[in-house]
């Protein structure tokens, strides 16, 4: 089973996660654990408040806290056990920026080799660069959706938080709009495997599903 | 009986125009997190953690609410989108979303209006 919980930034969506988790926990799985998957990459004093944050907001909760920052459904978890997924677009962004230093220094690469050859040649590779970069986000977004495929086959219920990217400006630069659009996608195939979605407005849960 | 609500939704929605038909003889907060600006900013002066100010500015929300008998809060939705790159705005807008909560939490009522149409999600 799985159960998705999307909002904004501060809209009170972990607090509500967890709360949920924890019924379903009491109520059907008192048995397996209560796992808390953290997907976070930890940079800087931000990212140091924002974990102390929500250590503090699951504090007394009884999770188990396992730190998975890509491939989650590695995790050792059985059918009796809980797991609540915080976030997904860390993992995606994990995914995403991990494989994209990697592409820089492909880029690199083939800037160098195109330099030797003529103009035509060189046009050939951009356009199959771009081509090359499409089918690794659509590689990357049909990766992520397998790993949580594969993980709720293993557990009981699956608690899934993601965030809501796709409701502002829309002057972003090229990464930012493919990290909107990898998001999107991934949430759609999440809302439609899902057999509850919530959007929290201001700490307050809408039934969306 | 006094009464507390929340409106809310994204920019140019209809909130304000919602708000001012639907609760003629109550005082109104419009655009509300410009006041949260103005919280941090007279603020900031003193402090800079961000929880003390999230403390701080839901005294001023308990103070308005004391001092008026009903009022509606227009708050914008924000955080639905990219994390900024600025620290000041990332600060805001999470700011702005434990504030938001704090205010719902006290409402009786709150109703989010999308493309000009209210949807109670409160009361």
């Amino acid at each position: 089973m799985i159960i998705t919980i999307v909002g904004g930034s501060g809209s009170g969506k972990s607090e509500y996660a967890q709360n949920l988790i924890s019924a379903l926990h009491e109520s059907e799985y008192s048995d397996g654990r209560k796992i808390y998957l953290a997907t976070m990459k930890c940079y800087g004093e931000e990212g140091t408040r924002r974990v102390a944050r929500h250590l503090k907001l699951r504090e007394n909760m009884n999770f188990e806290t396992i730190e998975q920052t890509d491939f989650i459904d590695d995790i050792v978890a059985s059918k009796n056990d809980v797991v609540l997924i915080e976030d997904m677009s860390n993992l995606a962004a994990n995914a995403m920026f991990d494989r994209e230093s990697q592409g820089a220094t492909a880029t690199k690469e083939s800037i160098a080799d195109s330099t030797n050859n003529e103009k035509a040649d060189n046009e050939q590779s951009n356009n199959e660069k771009a081509a090359a970069e499409e089918s690794t986000n659509e590689v990357l977004v049909s990766g992520i959706i397998e790993q949580i495929v594969s993980l709720n086959k293993k557990v009981g219920a699956l608690v899934i938080v993601t965030n809501d990217v796709n409701r502002d400006s829309c002057g972003y630069d090229e990464l930012t709009r493919q990290y909107i659009k990898n998001i999107a996608a991934i949430n759609a195939a999440v809302f439609e495997m899902s057999d509850k979605v919530y959007e929290i407005v201001y700490s307050i849960g809408v039934r969306l599903k | 009986m006094s009464r507390i609500v929340l409106v809310t939704g994204g920019s140019f929605q209809g909130k304000t125009k919602y708000a001012r038909e639907s609760y003629t003889d109550f005082v109104v907060f419009d655009d509300f997190e410009m006041m949260l600006q103005k919280y941090i900013d007279e603020y900031r002066a003193d402090c800079d953690s961000q929880d003390d100010v999230e403390q701080y500015i839901c005294h001023k929300i308990d103070e308005l609410i004391a001092y008026n008998k009903s009022c509606v809060f227009i708050l914008k939705e924000c955080g639905c989108g990219i994390v900024p790159m600025d620290k000041e705005e990332r600060a805001f807008r999470e700011i702005c979303g434990r504030c938001g909560c704090y205010i719902a939490k006290r409402a009786d009522e709150v109703v989010r209006l999308i493309m000009g149409i209210p949807q109670r999600i409160k009361g």
